[in-house]
């Protein structure tokens, strides 16, 4: 018998319904796939990576995309305004007023983790794509492969009914 | 009524579902009208190459006329053809000589068509990709009803076939999964049709205890009857199965073992609990699933299953791979079995019809009568009358 957490009616089995129960016990019951944990653990591990906040890959993946040169950012671009006469007003007054600022709040951090992981989310989708391009093209082969055994398979299986 | 019935290949011994559910349509259209088969000489559905003599013969005392492939299949040619237009742009020329490579390439049969279709009132012609059928109904416009048995796969989605499918008299279609995704995808709403399937050959009285004991195999068990091929989903089965069992041991539990019956084209794990049988017999395959927990039906792309009717005909309930449409629609319907998406919802399900025997014995009674309500032979042959019937009010005759 199973566990009394199944609702069962037997007299009007809806199949539909048990079979949602039968999602929630599998996932409770840590019975899914342990593989797609252990992808989840690899890719958490890969995303920690690219948002590394010493780490220099987004800034290549930046060079290899050859962006436009208004695009190209860095962390000192954070503190960086307007070039020219009116750069150089904002940033007298930024220094002028920093400090009271920061005795409310210091939005430079965030700032540059927000920063860090939107350049750390390009890198992994450059990683997706690159990955997605070459299992589409191994997929092709695997495809074509199967026909080529499933009919030589079929003549032989068809070879045998002449053979009962 | 006189009833043409077109098909790539006909005989008692041709085990395709196709071409059983054509057969078994024919005889049992064949006490009310006047039934002929047209067919090739064919046996083998990989090269079509002629194994049966030409000319008039009789099969279970209906006529079949048979007439000869003018050439084989070449499987490289077809396969690259085929490779071009499922998954790349291609023209109508290259869509074209796709089901010239396709076959089974009978020019002589539609030849005869031409010059007798006036000998018939319709002609049922089955499986829709086929060349037989495609030149069969563009020849007899007006005449032709079409039993599509159509997978969800790229064939369905190629322009070629639209016109075929709107200028049929009529449609038997499967299943709902199927009529949906014909209609989805020749937009033939206006064409007749209607939902009907096939029934099944009478089962022999099973004896489960019989196969038990001529087996050596008892406790719960899972039943696979097919090809053991990849195509049918069994690689996945393996998978599934083996990891299921070591996870469901681990925890404690017994679980079922997996028996399977049919002619192996892919290796069987060699494993303590999977059991092979070989080829069945009728009568062996009928006992197994008398004795069987639950039907396991692991194939991704069916436009039926006849062995899910003949588990449910034998009250047996089903665990069916939910990525095919047509199974899992048709386990919903009937609230006669489980399905499964992933491994957690397989390992789950088998665990639950293993422990649980009145849960089993619920299950396979809805099959039991879904398939009694649906696929019973009166059913099946009220439906073709119903609409030949009504083709026949729409004439005028």
């Amino acid at each position: 018998m199973p566990e009394s957490n199944y609702r069962i009616d037997y007299d009007n089995l809806d199949v539909q319904e048990l079979m949602r129960q039968v999602r929630a016990h599998a996932q409770q019951q840590d019975l899914l796939d342990p593989a797609p944990a252990l992808d989840r653990a690899g890719a958490h591990a890969r995303l920690q990576e690219y948002l590394g906040l010493d780490n220099d890959r987004p800034y290549e993946l930046q060079r290899a995309l050859a962006l436009p040169d208004n695009w190209n950012l860095g962390p000192e671009d954070l503190q960086v305004s307007h070039p020219g006469p009116m750069g150089r007003l904002i940033r007298g007054i930024r220094t002028l007023l920093r400090p009271a600022l920061k005795l409310l709040a210091n939005a430079d951090l965030p700032l540059y983790k927000q920063f860090k992981i939107n350049v750390g989310l390009a890198a992994a989708l450059s990683d997706l794509l690159e990955d997605n391009a070459r299992l589409r093209k191994h997929l092709g082969q695997l495809s074509r492969r199967l026909e080529r055994l499933e009919s030589m398979a079929a003549a032989g299986d068809a070879a045998d009914a002449e053979d009962r | 009524m006189r009833l043409g019935i077109v098909v790539q290949r006909y005989g008692v011994e041709i085990t395709g579902g196709a071409e059983a559910h054509a057969r078994l349509i024919a005889e049992h259209l064949a006490p009310r009208h006047s039934v002929t088969v047209l067919t090739t000489c064919a046996r083998d559905y990989v090269s079509w190459r002629n194994d049966y003599r030409p000319g008039v013969h009789a099969v279970n005392g209906i006529p079949v006329y048979r007439f000869p492939v003018r050439r084989p299949r070449d499987p490289e040619r077809f396969g690259r053809l085929q490779e071009r237009v499922f998954h790349r742009q291609h023209t109508a020329r290259e869509a074209q000589a796709w089901m010239e490579a396709q076959g089974p390439y009978a020019p002589r049969m539609l030849r005869w068509i031409r010059a007798y279709r006036r000998q018939f009132d319709y002609l049922i012609c089955f499986s829709y990709r086929y060349w037989t059928t495609f030149h069969a109904m563009r020849e007899v416009q007006g005449q032709g009803i079409l039993v599509p048995t159509a997978e969800p796969d790229p064939a369905i989605e190629m322009p070629l076939f639209r016109s075929m499918f709107h200028d049929a008299r009529a449609i038997m279609y499967n299943s709902p999964e199927e009529r949906e995704m014909i209609l989805e995808h020749a937009g033939s709403d206006q064409v007749p049709g209607v939902v009907v399937g096939v029934g099944i050959i009478e089962p022999p009285a099973p004896d489960a205890q019989r196969f038990r004991h001529q087996r050596g195999i008892d406790g719960p068990f899972l039943l696979y009857i097919g090809r053991i091929d990849a195509n049918k989903g069994c690689a996945q089965l393996f998978d599934y199965y083996t990891r299921t069992h070591a996870r469901l041991t681990a925890a404690g539990h017994k679980p079922p073992r997996l028996v399977l019956g049919g002619s192996a084209i892919l290796e069987i794990p060699d494993h303590p609990d999977i059991v092979y049988l070989g080829r069945v017999s009728e009568q062996e395959k009928c006992d197994a699933l008398a004795a069987a927990t639950a039907l396991v039906m692991p194939s991704f792309y069916e436009s039926l299953s006849m062995v899910l009717l003949e588990a449910w005909a034998l009250s047996r309930p089903v665990l069916a791979n939910a990525h095919c449409a047509v199974l899992q629609g048709q386990v919903a319907r009937s609230n006669g079995g489980l399905y499964y998406h992933n491994l957690g919802e397989f390992a789950e399900s088998v665990r639950l019809l293993g422990e649980d025997e009145r849960l089993g014995a619920r299950l396979g009674a809805n099959g039991a009568s879904y398939y009694a309500h649906n696929y019973t032979w009166p059913v099946i042959e009220g439906k073709y009358e119903a609409m030949l019937e009504q083709l026949g009010a729409e004439n005028g005759r």
